[in-house]
């Protein structure tokens, strides 16, 4: 079964991003900050990881380059989930290694399709 | 007869007396004999020649006057040598000539008439320039039928009406200036040596006169000219003067060896002295007493060298009372003929004022650029605020259109909740946000009213302990209340927010402690909890919006809070301060003065 950890500090935002992966059968993980996502990252070595950018102590591009520091979770497809969406926000992203974005608010359709491309990959 | 003698002596000149006097001896000494007596005669002819002579000399050194020289003295000569006519002849610049005077005895037509000014054409003196009177030599023509003249020269002399003529040259130094001639126009006429002579000494006088009259005319000329010069040197000298004095720029001339050697008054007063003298006077080292920076002088120097001009040279220079002004100075380098440096010259403005001015623009520039930043995060993080709970309504609005099937009722129900429960927090983010737009603004009501603050604390200690039952809250109350006059809608904004805040941010059944203490002219709120604490870091920024302290974890909120509390504090010119540590507790306190009618605090 595909793994999918989803880093997000709204609790509300999480728990329904994981209800929506649940009922299309992906095992999805939680993590409330990024601290926590890094280490269950690297304990579970999902298939992919949708995580927030604007977080507080460790914010989404730090937990990217965490992951890509390690050869372990390196290779993991990355799609950020972010309520910032400016130029400059994405090619941030995109220069620090991320496959994608998602731009909060977005539709379980719009989720579901994101994750498919990367899967495939 | 002595007595009569006596008398005609003292009126006649001395030379006359003396000549009078031999004259008279000579008479009274001369024998019967006939050859005694033409030799006498002779004698006194010679005399009177020497005579006249000496009286037209002595006229041409007393007078200048060409006119009654040549008037006088024609006639003199007229008279003594018994002739008709004794003319002045002019040559023009082309050896042409006219007769200027004369004196002609009655019944003979006159050569030289006032109003027609004629010239005589003869070709011959026109030819030879002059002919042999150049070279100082005289003429004397007896008879000029017998004289082998040429037609045409007969027919000029015909129409002089002479018939025997003597002609002297008048010079100048070596230059032919004219001729005097003596005329017999009855009869021909042999002219004696004597005669020949004695015309020729006056036509040497002539020219002496003539000099003289050339060399005063010169003179006189060259002075009015100076005069004019000068006059026009004095209006130039005025005009620019007045420039100097009055221009509003300064202006100066400086050494190289650094002081003055002019000013204008603009200068001295730019710089602070009382007059330009007293500049230059004191002025004395500018590399040293001028410049702030004594390398701009050195700096003017070097430019000067390279260009031999300095442009829009900008400096702080010290005034007389030390004040420091900005001066700009557009000046150049004199030199001699020789190529050595003479001055500096140039002009010095007062910039002082664009120099504050344009710093001034420039503060104004990077505060509007800080303010722009400032606007821009804050629209960045107000629209980040919302997408958030947007991104929930949407997911669960999502589930409840995609998975309804595979949803239990009451999973259902919670996903509606949510819904209302994140529209309610996004309401009232809204509302913060006005609120807080509206300090910024300047633009919140200020509307004190008398209040009865214990009954207004204890209402909103209930209401808070309804909605979040999790916490109690301890309310004190210390001091008289009854005079309060206060804001009861910002005063629920700061005790809600701050009592909120310790209910949030500190465990389940914890005790939050809220004190209130009325004392003459203030009152004092007391909030305490033992919550998470505000790390001294955050504690720096707390109350700037959005801000949310690092140990804030998954507790939500606005971060909009405190920022409300501190206008509404600051609108009652009040004051609150905060006591936090980390992992130990918080406590706010808010004084507010009592009484906030308009006028009273004043």
């Amino acid at each position: 079964m595909t793994k999918i950890l989803v880093i997000e500090d709204e609790q509300l935002l999480r728990t329904n991003t994981i209800q929506v992966l649940e009922f299309e059968d992906f095992h999805a993980i939680g993590a409330e900050n990024g601290l926590v996502g890094v280490r269950l990252a690297q304990e579970q070595i999902p298939d992919l990881i949708l995580c927030d950018v604007m977080m507080p102590q460790l914010d989404g591009y730090g937990v990217l380059v965490a992951l890509r520091q390690n050869p372990a979770t390196a290779k993991i497809p990355f799609i950020f989930t972010t309520a910032k969406a400016s130029k400059a926000d994405l090619h941030q992203g995109i220069e620090l290694g991320a496959d994608d974005f998602l731009t909060k608010p977005f539709t379980s359709d719009q989720l579901l399709a994101a994750i498919a491309t990367h899967l495939k990959k | 007869m002595e007595d009569e003698k006596l008398v005609r002596s003292q009126s006649l000149s001395q030379d006359e007396v003396i000549f009078e006097q031999w004259k008279q001896l000579l008479v009274t000494e001369s024998s019967d004999s006939e050859h005694e007596k033409d030799k006498a005669i002779a004698l006194q002819e010679q005399l009177d020649k020497q005579k006249a002579l000496a009286k037209a000399i002595n006229q041409i050194r007393r007078e200048l006057d060409l006119e009654s020289i040549f008037g006088t003295t024609t006639k003199e000569i007229c008279d003594l040598l018994e002739a008709d006519r004794v003319a002045v002849y002019r040559f023009t610049p082309n050896w042409f000539g006219e007769f200027v005077a004369e004196f002609v005895t009655p019944g003979w037509v006159k050569l030289v008439v006032p109003e027609s000014k004629k010239v005589w054409e003869d070709t011959y003196l026109q030819e030879t320039q002059g002919g042999r009177y150049r070279n100082n030599e005289t003429f004397t023509v007896d008879d000029i039928y017998k004289a082998h003249h040429r037609p045409c020269h007969i027919e000029l002399l015909e129409q002089f009406e002479a018939r025997a003529y003597v002609i002297v040259p008048i010079l100048i130094g070596d230059q032919l200036w004219g001729l005097l001639a003596a005329y017999q126009n009855s009869r021909p006429r042999h002219w004696q040596p004597a005669e020949v002579n004695f015309l020729v000494q006056i036509g040497e006088q002539f020219g002496v006169a003539v000099q003289q009259v050339e060399i005063l005319t010169a003179m006189q000329e060259e002075i009015t000219e100076r005069q004019r010069a000068e006059t026009a040197l004095r209006q130039t000298e005025q005009k620019y003067r007045s420039i100097f004095e009055n221009a509003v720029e300064g202006i100066f001339q400086t050494t190289s060896d650094g002081h003055y050697l002019n000013a204008n008054p603009a200068l001295a007063k730019s710089f602070g002295y009382a007059s330009p003298e007293e500049l230059i006077e004191k002025l004395t080292d500018i590399e040293r007493q001028l410049y702030v920076d004594p390398n701009r002088r050195t700096e003017f120097v070097r430019l000067m060298q390279k260009d031999k001009l300095v442009s829009e040279f900008e400096s702080q220079v010290y005034r007389q009372d030390g004040r420091v002004i900005w001066i700009s100075e557009n000046a150049g380098a004199v030199y001699s003929t020789n190529e050595t440096l003479l001055y500096y010259e140039g002009f010095v403005e007062d910039i002082t004022e664009r120099k504050q001015a344009e710093e001034d623009i420039r503060s104004a520039l990077e505060k509007e650029k800080e303010l722009n930043e400032l606007k821009s995060h804050f629209v960045t993080m107000t629209s980040h605020e919302f997408r958030t709970p947007l991104a929930t309504i949407l997911s669960s609005a999502d589930i409840l259109q995609k998975y309804s099937h595979k949803l239990r009722d009451e999973q259902k129900l919670t996903h509606l909740q949510q819904i209302q429960t994140t529209v309610k927090h996004m309401t009232q983010l809204l509302n913060d946000l006005l609120l807080v737009g509206k300090a910024a603004a300047g633009k919140v009501q200020f509307e004190p009213t008398p209040l009865d603050l214990i009954s207004l604390c204890q209402a909103l200690v209930k209401e808070l302990e309804l909605i979040n039952n999790t916490h109690a809250i301890a309310f004190v109350n210390k001091g008289d209340c009854t005079t309060a006059c206060m804001d009861a809608k910002l005063l629920r904004h700061i005790l809600g927010n701050l009592l909120s805040n310790a209910i949030k941010y500190s465990a389940s059944g914890s005790i939050v402690h809220f004190e209130l203490t009325c004392q003459q002219r203030e009152v004092i709120f007391h909030i305490q909890d033992k919550g998470i604490g505000i790390p001294a870091l955050d504690q720096a920024q707390m109350f700037e919006p959005f801000h949310r302290a690092s140990n804030v974890g998954t507790i939500s909120g606005t971060g909009l809070g405190l920022a409300i509390v501190k206008t509404s504090v600051d609108l009652h010119g009040g004051t609150i301060i905060v006591a936090s540590e980390a992992g130990v507790g918080t406590t706010f306190r808010v004084t507010i003065p009592l009484d906030n009618r308009i006028g009273i605090n004043d």
